[in-house]
């Protein structure tokens, strides 16, 4: 019986680590691109905060989870984002320590001011998980999303 | 709830990692190309040609800048800006005007651009020095925007003639 609930936990860790890995992979990359490639930025960023918050939200156990997931993909997804597009500072393609300082500035403003798009995804996250586990919809059949995964 | 059902999920969270890490890793190559190729563009000041109004005492100063583009990218230049001294002194500050961009072939080899440095009143006592001693050591200190797609960054140019 032990083992099975240490068994639980970790794959309830595992999953919880799957979620904000693959969550705050999405939004960084859909970031990354709109700021690389000449896309509409707003729509593109706006769909991606929801899209992950959507993610969050249904593969979160509470509500709790839900909010603490959301913020953890910001923060992660926040220094994936500073990294990749400072990259150039990184390989040392831009050596000049001005010009590198100047960029590496810009590139955490420009993250910074990304991840105001991601708000809307942690009320998503809250609202979805609170209608999933909270409110026990008749879709989660009078169980909590985890139980019903891992159950 | 059945394993099928498990399974699915996790493996649309393992597709959509992937998918995103391949944009992400996509994206993070052509932003760092983009990068490189306006970094290998070399920029050296090739010649600084002088005009001087005695009586008016205005000077205006040209600067032609040699661009050399190495690589395969199409790089276009969108303006700068820089200082120029004499003879260890501050002249005037700098200018290059472009326009809407003038597009800098890829390989070229000899395109050059001009700036015009206006000298105000105050420094032109500098320039009349140097003239009448025929002592001539110039520096410059100039910034070049250029772009690409939709990445604007700026090279520094330092020269000595």
């Amino acid at each position: 019986m032990v083992n099975y609930e240490v068994y639980l936990l970790k794959l309830d860790l595992m999953r919880l680590i799957a979620v904000i890995f693959s969550t705050c992979l999405f939004v960084s990359s859909a970031y990354v691109y709109v700021h690389v490639y000449s896309a509409p930025a707003l729509p593109i960023k706006v769909m991606a905060g929801l899209f992950c918050g959507f993610i969050i939200g249904f593969y979160s156990k509470d509500m709790k989870e839900a909010i603490i997931s959301s913020f953890t993909v910001m923060v992660l997804a926040l220094i994936l984002i500073v990294f990749t597009l400072s990259l150039p500072v990184v390989l040392g393609i831009i050596s000049e320590p001005g010009l590198a300082n100047l960029f590496i500035i810009s590139t955490i403003k420009t993250g910074i001011s990304d991840m105001i798009f991601m708000f809307p995804s942690i009320i998503v996250s809250t609202i979805l998980s609170y209608l999933l586990t909270e409110r026990k919809l008749p879709s989660s059949r009078g169980k909590s999303l985890n139980a019903v995964i891992f159950n | 709830m059945p394993r099928s059902s498990l399974r699915i999920r996790i493996l649309l969270l393992l597709a959509l990692a992937v998918l995103s890490a391949y944009f992400l890793a996509s994206s993070a190559s052509h932003y760092v190309e983009v990068y490189r190729a306006i970094y290998s563009v070399k920029v050296s000041v090739l010649s600084i040609i002088y005009n001087v109004d005695f009586g008016k005492r205005v000077g205006r100063v040209n600067i032609i800048i040699k661009i050399e583009n190495p690589s395969n990218r199409e790089v276009e230049f969108i303006g700068g800006e820089g200082k120029i001294y004499l003879n260890g002194k501050y002249l005037g500050s700098l200018m290059f005007y472009a326009g809407e961009g003038v597009p800098v072939p890829p390989k070229a080899i000899n395109f050059t651009i001009t700036g015009i440095a206006s000298i105000p009143d105050p420094y032109f006592r500098i320039l009349e020095y140097a003239i009448d001693k025929g002592e001539f050591n110039w520096l410059v200190e100039a910034w070049i925007h250029f772009k690409i797609d939709i990445h604007v960054t700026i090279v520094k140019c330092y020269g000595e003639l």
